[in-house]
């Protein structure tokens, strides 16, 4: 008894069937299904109806093919799952951002403008964030399929974080940080052509001494996306310890201490700059500018180097 | 089922039927196993499964035999003399020790139940 809609279903199933098996596996569908009809009509249904609830109650015959081939029926199992989640979490969360920074920073430093350096940016991290999810998703499928474990993926006792040692770092801080960082990066880059001071032909006049860019101000931005990396560490870590108070220090050192030596000597400004402001002018309110502005950096970067310190120690 | 009268639940049918299934998909392996110490085919296994109150559904069964008969617990053979040629599976000597060890942990756990059930 050979029907066009249990030909259909049987050869749907079929399809997704390995080679060797498929020929048993018709021939005892094929019976199945017809003892069922036939169990139906006996019963009293009419052949059509009793052949469409037979195939129905059956299912989806791609479904049904899976069973017989022994196919799983998800990508990465639940054994695997929450290593595949750490395992792309920690990637995405240090891979771009360090990558990302680099480039603009790299980019910055041969000149392009903000807009073409905001877009490559983004352009860039969202390539990134592609590659890494189907690189790692796809090695996690096959590792699924091929039943590997790696033992070095297994959790044991002691792979248990440290008991925080130190003050815990918020998520809100370390936005806020970030996002600063982000901001001053962009200050710096856009300083170099934009600018509320204009000379008399109407060009802008940098704030800053253009000399500053052949090393000085490549030099910070480098330091200032170190900076970024830094605070993405520290709250992947979780809390202070006195490694991260040390790093801190330390980067802030690197950052302040150029800017005062440049701002004593008088070589951070642009002198065409300090020409259009009036009371910059004249060497008794420049001066004063300088020595607060020196003074105010050195306090902050103290206080924060130090604010570290005491945050890992408790 | 005389066990114990609840005047209302707060559960719904799905729920119902959903842990009711759970409580019966261990039997599905050991109901199999023991009907096929006599020979038999598909579609007439699932309707002794279904007599005996063992709720499986032909896409389950169907694969399932092919596995078991791959493990080694189920062997299988073609009966082409009848009008409609069927495979008929039965328990293997395997299958009928691993039946029977199954058959011994399923009473040893109705046993416990019970005894949880008496105590307060």
């Amino acid at each position: 008894m050979s029907n066009e809609l249990t030909d259909r279903y049987v050869g749907a199933t079929l399809r997704t069937v390995p080679e060797k098996q498929r020929a048993d596996i018709e021939a005892e569908l094929r019976a199945s299904i017809d003892d069922a009809v036939e169990a139906r009509v006996e019963a009293g249904a009419d052949a059509v109806t009793a052949e469409r609830d037979v195939l129905t109650s059956l299912g989806d015959p791609d479904r049904l093919a899976a069973g017989y081939s022994g196919r799983p029926g998800y990508l990465i199992g639940p054994a695997l799952f929450f290593d595949y989640k750490r395992f792309l979490g920690v990637l995405l969360i240090t891979v771009v951002p360090i990558v990302v920074a680099v480039m603009a920073a790299v980019s910055a430093i041969s000149g392009d403008d903000i807009g073409s350096i905001f877009g490559r940016s983004i352009s860039l991290g969202l390539t990134l964030v592609v590659h890494i999810v189907f690189w790692t998703t796809l090695v996690f499928a096959l590792m699924e399929r091929t039943g590997t474990e790696d033992p070095a993926m297994e959790w044991s006792l002691d792979r248990l974080p440290p008991a925080p040692s130190g003050a815990t770092v918020k998520l809100g801080e370390t936005i806020a940080t970030v996002v600063f960082l982000v901001l001053g990066m962009v200050a710096l880059i856009v300083s170099r052509t934009v600018s509320p001071v204009t000379d008399s032909s109407g060009d802008p006049v940098p704030i800053f001494d253009p000399a500053m860019w052949d090393f000085w101000f490549p030099f910070l931005l480098a330091v200032l996306a170190v900076e970024l990396v830094f605070e993405v560490v520290k709250y992947r870590r979780g809390y202070w310890t006195w490694t991260l108070a040390s790093v801190n220090l330390a980067l802030n050192a690197l950052f302040a201490v150029p800017v005062v030596f440049l701002l004593v000597t008088d070589k951070l400004f642009n002198p065409a700059f300090i020409e259009e402001v009036e009371w910059f002018r004249g060497s008794a309110s420049g001066d004063a500018i300088t020595t607060v502005a020196a003074i105010v950096v050195a306090l902050v970067t103290v206080w924060d180097s130090v604010d570290g310190f005491r945050k890992a120690r408790q | 089922m005389t066990h114990s009268i609840v005047s209302f639940v707060t559960y719904d049918d799905t729920q119902l039927e959903g842990h009711l299934k759970e409580l019966r998909r261990g039997s599905v392996l050991l109901a199999c196993l023991l009907i096929l110490r006599e020979p038999g085919y598909g579609y007439g296994l699932l309707e002794r499964l279904e007599a005996a109150g063992v709720d499986v559904d032909a896409n389950t069964l169907y694969p399932m035999l092919r596995r078991l008969e791959k493990q080694g617990l189920l062997t299988s053979e073609w009966d082409t003399d009848g009008a409609r040629p069927r495979k008929y599976y039965a328990t293997s000597d395997d299958g009928r020790a691993l039946a029977s060890q199954l058959m011994d942990s399923w009473l040893e756990m109705t046993n416990s139940l019970k005894d949880l059930e008496k105590e307060k």
